[in-house]
């Protein structure tokens, strides 16, 4: 892909590099897209469509109905999973052993498998563990403020009628 | 009535398994043992951590890397989403299947596939 730009436009360097914390995050963040998909498309499904169908026959166009009703009632969820894929991209150590290491990019999770297997001294146990313990510290802390969302959640709760059906927007209409 | 019994066991296996870990990782961040040496309780290591600098380093890479795929993740997903549940957009049950599969794919072969797909800016 880099040589296709390159020659293309004539580039000095390479447009893109993953080989960077930009890089590795954009590649969990596709991994991690799907997860964060599912929580927020269940969000939307469980949210009463008819105050975006008020907000849309008061004149709203749909920019301003997401901005003022939509994304307001869906803060919860999307804040829920924002930190659900926080805590997971922070333990995870596929993508930063792979792009990261070789390019001597360390997180947590490289740093403590390296720690327990490195190349060239003795495993340092002691440290991995600190580390670790660390690592637990902020994941606790994740997961508590992750609770803490869900038990504030019910501040954005709306009474509404039985059995929700959204009045679908014409894809491409905006 | 046995099906609560079963969640319970499940989740206790779980709790048990996940204590068991961090309880490993308690004694290998706190102790210090030598071959044939009664374990010495310690704070060394967290001293050592802490004065390293290059833990700090670690620490900001993996807070970046970690929001980046927060907001990459949220960009993808939150867009997706709306399409699917508030529009008429054709071939929903499509993007509800790839994104499933998406969730089933390994990280390491999405990994693999963008490390061979974008080299690094040095190796294109």
């Amino acid at each position: 892909m880099n040589r296709f730009f390159v020659d293309l436009f004539g580039l000095q360097q390479a447009p893109f590099n993953i080989a960077s914390i930009i890089g590795m995050g954009w590649v969990e963040g596709l991994g991690l897209s799907s997860i964060a998909f599912i929580m927020v498309v269940a969000t939307y499904r469980t949210m009463d469509p008819s105050l975006e169908e008020a907000a849309r026959v008061h004149g709203l166009g749909i920019f301003r109905t997401l901005r003022y009703v939509t994304l307001p009632l869906t803060f919860p969820g999307v804040i829920a999973a924002s930190i659900y894929v926080f805590t997971i991209a922070l333990s995870a150590f596929e993508v930063p052993a792979i792009i990261g290491m070789s390019n001597k990019i360390f997180t947590f999770a490289t740093f403590i498998f390296y720690k327990i297997q490195p190349l060239e001294e003795l495993p340092s146990y002691g440290v991995a563990g600190a580390v670790s313990t660390v690592l637990i510290l902020l994941a606790l802390l994740l997961s508590w403020s992750y609770f803490g969302v869900l038990r504030f959640s019910h501040r954005y709760a709306v009474c509404h009628r039985q059995g929700l059906s959204a009045a679908l927007d014409r894809a491409g209409a905006a | 009535m046995k099906g609560r019994w079963l969640v319970v066991g499940i989740s206790a296996a779980a709790l048990v398994r996940s204590l068991r870990s961090c309880c490993s990782f308690c004694g290998w961040a706190f102790g210090k043992t030598g071959q044939a040496e009664p374990i010495v309780y310690t704070l060394n290591h967290y001293r050592k951590i802490f004065t390293d600098p290059f833990t700090y380093k670690t620490f900001l890479n993996t807070v970046g890397f970690a929001g980046t795929a927060m907001l990459v993740s949220l960009l993808f997903a939150v867009p997706t989403a709306w399409l699917v549940e508030r529009t008429d957009l054709p071939g929903k049950n499509f993007i509800l299947m790839l994104v499933t599969l998406g969730a089933l794919l390994p990280t390491f072969f999405t990994a693999m596939g963008w490390v061979f797909s974008v080299a690094s800016a040095h190796r294109y």
